[in-house]
């Protein structure tokens, strides 16, 4: 009995991960712009998760958008359309590129055709998301600190047979000149596999 | 005569004696030798039985080493047999690794003919690159004169600002100036007007004085002598004369007190502008804190984009033409993610075939140590028996040797046995032949193993060379991947596939759009505290030509202002006309924008004369993904050119390279000269053009 309790906690579904992966995009974009400076500490709450105190916005429009975002890649991520989310920070002033932070997810097609669920234990997974953030608060001692005012934007590559919604439009990679790149941890569900990438532009010498 | 005859028997009893005891000693002698031979015959016997032990011995010995060899023989033709068996096997793999390395070889042949193509491909592409560098080069040096122009009015703008600034802060200084002296003026003709006003009312007594004392002077003068008559009407008239001219003096100082009045307006007027002046002058700093921030972001924008293209950003057009080559660049860059994904497979493939010719050239190596390991063993086993061999010759030559010795004194039985020796030493001579036979042929097999393993190793080696050089061509490929990773690190996907998308309403957005509306207010703000300075100037500079020509001190003043005025009207004039000639471009270029995302066409028009009404050349640019999809190669800038005549009111086709692919042509053919109708055209071939862009460019290569 108690082992069939323990065996269906660690079953992921396809819409069970795609739930976890969402979040995840949310909590992290949150975390990118407090520790950033692109939004000021003021406008951010603290909220217990994944075993941290985690910085969100309290800005409403901020976080309708986000909202938006965060439901619309939940139902790309449930048909295995979504391909990456990235990041991307531009200066207010210029509108130059000044970081990407590029998340790349594998989709299992196994569970995407309808096979069987595979298993992981849930605190695996909070413990590999943990060190993800772990690792996001950390970078800003090799980031390059943001001098202008900045700003950002979600963009996601997904399939081209994905119809495009309403609200949304299609738009240009945003790449970065002279960049440099870190990869960061990588997290998976058994269904989602997410790799995480910053891409950060070299100050001229 | 008897002992004639004694004697003589004596003496041959003496001889006989003798005689015998010679004989007997010859006898003994006979004897000792009998023994001697007897003791050398049992001698030889025990020899000779010791050889038949020996022979024995041999011949089981012999009988042994028989089975034993006929074993090894047998082993060894089985060994052989296997050999010459793995041989065949050997061979027939050599000559499939051959097959496979000259279908290698073939492939390598191959991959190089299409790297060569590749490579005179993208020297065609850089070539057509350079090409587009030389005009767009070109287009820059036009742009650049545009940027000089605008650089040019820019100044001319500042140093009109600069000195309307100057001008306006004289004219601040001298309105304060002036606004000083007309207080002081104010008041001292205030203080005028008040001891006036006390002289016109002490003249007023006086007068009133005057005229009593001239009744009572007129009635004096009824009863006064004529000359008193005559002096005090003198000294009335004296005194009538002095009031009068106070009187004038006093109407003269009610004039000035009148004037003061209209002073007293202008230095009003001039206090109101002197405080406009120095809100302005308040507002100075910031304007050009701003000025400055604008310019700098300005200048910013221009070195990033001259970083990025090597080009100025002066006009709407240049950045049209950068995104055309922006996307131009993105379809190269997914050809070249193709081709890499090709070179990737290709790479694959031959990483594959060289792990499998490393396999089998191991495989054979192994098999060709293992072959000579037997062959050391078969050498081996050669020498031993060889060695037998000899051991048996000797062995053979040594009986022989004792069979010759025994054959004068060994008599019938070494007769017998020697026979025997010598049948037996016979089969052991054919034995040996026969193991001679097969030592021989076994030593060809040797030979013949050995020139298989030497032409295997040699295969291997072969393998092993061209294992290295696909080797060292996989790390060349793998170097090529590495750079073209790093060169599409930031945003790298395959547009065949992959879908960029994000929200309309984005932080971005949102932050551009009101940083514009933020700006847009200032500018009106400050477009509208202009007008209203402009309007009360010329309301003053009104005032102040009605009420100056009583006063010459002030004319000097008024034309100051007249020409700062000027001035200040002319400046907004060319600001007002500049910010006119913006809006008109930037509604022009809204109105293509929106003609482009209504109906996917960028339209340009060109009137043969303007103003003429003749005729006019309207060219049609696609979507830049949907044209070039169709378009044919070398052709960068796919359109559409319509002629169209006012005298007809028709529009023509003209033709173009776009408007010869086979599907336009058809269009046209159908739809223009059939139906008559460009619309349906138009709509027809943006449909057609989406659906070909959206299944993926046509087959053939090369994405178009």
């Amino acid at each position: 009995m108690a082992s069939q309790a323990v065996k269906q906690r660690n079953t992921i579904s396809l819409r069970g991960s795609a739930q976890i992966v969402a979040e995840f995009f949310n909590y992290a974009v949150n975390s990118i712009l407090y520790q950033r400076g692109i939004y000021p500490q003021e406008t951010f709450q603290q909220k217990k998760n994944y075993g941290l105190a985690m910085m969100v916005t309290k800005d409403d429009g901020l976080l309708a958008y986000l909202t938006n975002v965060t439901k619309q890649m939940t139902d790309w991520l449930e048909k295995g359309l979504l391909q990456r989310l990235v990041l991307v920070v531009t200066s207010a002033f210029t509108g130059e590129v000044l970081e990407r932070w590029t998340f790349e997810v594998q989709t299992d097609e196994a569970t995407l055709n309808g096979g069987a669920a595979p298993e992981k234990p849930e605190k695996e997974i909070t413990a590999e998301i943990q060190a993800i953030i772990r690792q996001i608060t950390a970078s800003i001692t090799f980031l390059p600190l943001l001098e202008d005012p900045c700003t950002f934007d979600l963009l996601v590559y997904t399939d081209t047979k994905s119809s495009v919604p309403d609200e949304w439009e299609e738009s240009d990679p945003r790449y970065i000149t002279n960049a440099t790149d870190v990869k960061l941890r990588s997290f998976t569900t058994k269904v989602h596999k997410v790799d995480t990438v910053v891409s950060y532009r070299l100050a001229d010498a | 005569m008897c002992l004639q005859c004694i004697s003589v028997y004596v003496q041959q009893h003496e001889e006989l004696v003798e005689l015998l005891t010679s004989r007997g000693g010859k006898i003994q002698q006979l004897e000792a030798e009998v023994e001697k031979a007897s003791a050398r015959a049992s001698e030889a016997e025990r020899q000779a039985g010791l050889r038949d032990a020996e022979l024995a011995s041999v011949r089981h010995e012999g009988r042994l080493w028989r089975a034993v060899k006929e074993a090894e023989c047998a082993q060894l033709a089985l060994s052989v047999e296997q050999l010459g068996k793995q041989l065949e096997r050997e061979m027939a793999r050599a000559a499939g690794l051959e097959e496979q390395l000259a279908g290698e070889a073939a492939a390598k042949a191959e991959w190089s003919a299409k790297a060569r193509e590749l490579a005179s491909q993208l020297e065609g592409a850089q070539a057509a690159a350079q090409r587009e560098a030389a005009q767009l080069q070109q287009r820059a040096a036009a742009l650049e004169r545009d940027l000089e122009a605008a650089r040019s009015g820019a100044a001319a703008a500042e140093q009109l600002a600069a000195r309307a600034l100057a001008a306006e802060r004289a004219a601040k200084d001298g309105h304060a100036v002036r606004a000083q002296l007309l207080e002081r003026q104010l008041q001292e003709v205030a203080a005028q007007s008040e001891e006036l006003a006390a002289r016109v009312g002490d003249l007023e007594v006086s007068k009133a004085r005057a005229e009593g004392r001239a009744a009572v002077a007129e009635a004096a003068a009824a009863g006064a002598s004529e000359g008193e008559v005559a002096a005090q009407l003198s000294a009335l008239r004296s005194q009538v004369r002095q009031q009068e001219e106070e009187l004038a003096a006093a109407g003269q100082a009610v004039k000035v007190a009148a004037a003061a009045g209209a002073l007293q307006r202008q230095l009003e007027r001039a206090r109101a502008e002197a405080a406009a002046a120095q809100q302005l002058a308040a507002r100075l700093p910031d304007v050009q804190a701003e000025a400055g921030r604008m310019r700098a972001e300005l200048e910013q924008w221009r070195v990033l984009f001259k970083k990025v293209t090597g080009q100025e950003h002066p006009s709407p057009k240049a950045v049209q033409a950068l995104q055309d080559d922006a996307l131009r660049a993105q379809q190269q860059l997914s050809d070249a993610r193709a081709e890499l994904a090709e070179a990737r497979a290709r790479a694959d493939e031959t990483a594959k075939a060289r792990a499998a010719a490393q396999a089998a050239a191991a495989r054979h190596e192994g098999d060709a140590r293992a072959a000579g390991r037997r062959l050391q063993l078969a050498e081996g086993r050669l020498a031993v028996v060889r060695k037998e061999v000899e051991g048996l010759k000797h062995l053979l030559s040594l009986l022989e040797a004792a069979e010759t010795e025994q054959g004068g004194g060994g008599g019938g039985g070494g007769d017998g046995s020697s026979a025997v020796a010598e049948a037996r030493a016979g089969a052991l001579a054919g034995e040996l032949e026969a193991a001679r036979a097969q030592l021989a042929s076994a030593e060809a097999l040797a030979a013949t193993a050995a020139e298989g393993e030497a032409r295997h190793k040699r295969e291997a080696d072969e393998a092993r060379a061209d294992a290295q050089a696909l080797e060292r061509e996989v790390e060349a490929l793998g170097r090529e991947v590495a750079r073209l990773q790093t060169c599409v690190a930031a945003g790298d996907y395959n547009p065949a596939t992959t879908r960029i998308l994000h929200m309309a309403a984005n932080p971005a957005s949102e932050r551009r759009r009101l940083d514009a509306e933020a700006s847009i207010a200032r500018l009106q703000a400050e477009c509208d505290a202009l007008r209203r300075q402009l309007t009360a100037a010329r309301g003053s500079g009104r005032d102040g030509g009605g009420g100056g020509g009583s006063g010459g001190g002030t004319a000097g003043a008024t034309g100051e202002e007249g020409v700062a005025l000027a001035q200040k009207e002319a400046e907004l004039a060319m600001v007002q006309r500049q910010l006119a000639q913006l809006s008109k471009q930037t509604s022009k270029l809204k109105e293509l924008e929106a003609v482009r995302c209504l109906f996917g066409y960028k339209v340009d028009m060109q009137v043969s004369a303007p103003g003429s009404l003749q005729g006019a050349l309207v060219v049609l640019r696609p979507e830049p993904p949907a044209a070039r999809a169709v378009a044919p190669p070398g052709d960068r800038d796919p359109q559409l050119q319509f002629r169209f005549t006012a005298a007809t009111g028709r529009l023509e086709l003209l033709p173009t390279p776009l408007g010869r692919v086979d599907f336009v042509r058809r269009s046209a053919a159908a739809l223009i000269e059939g139906a008559g109708s460009v619309p349906w055209f138009t709509g027809n071939l943006m449909s057609d053009l989406c659906q070909k862009s959206t299944a993926g460019p046509p087959g053939g290569g090369g994405g178009g």
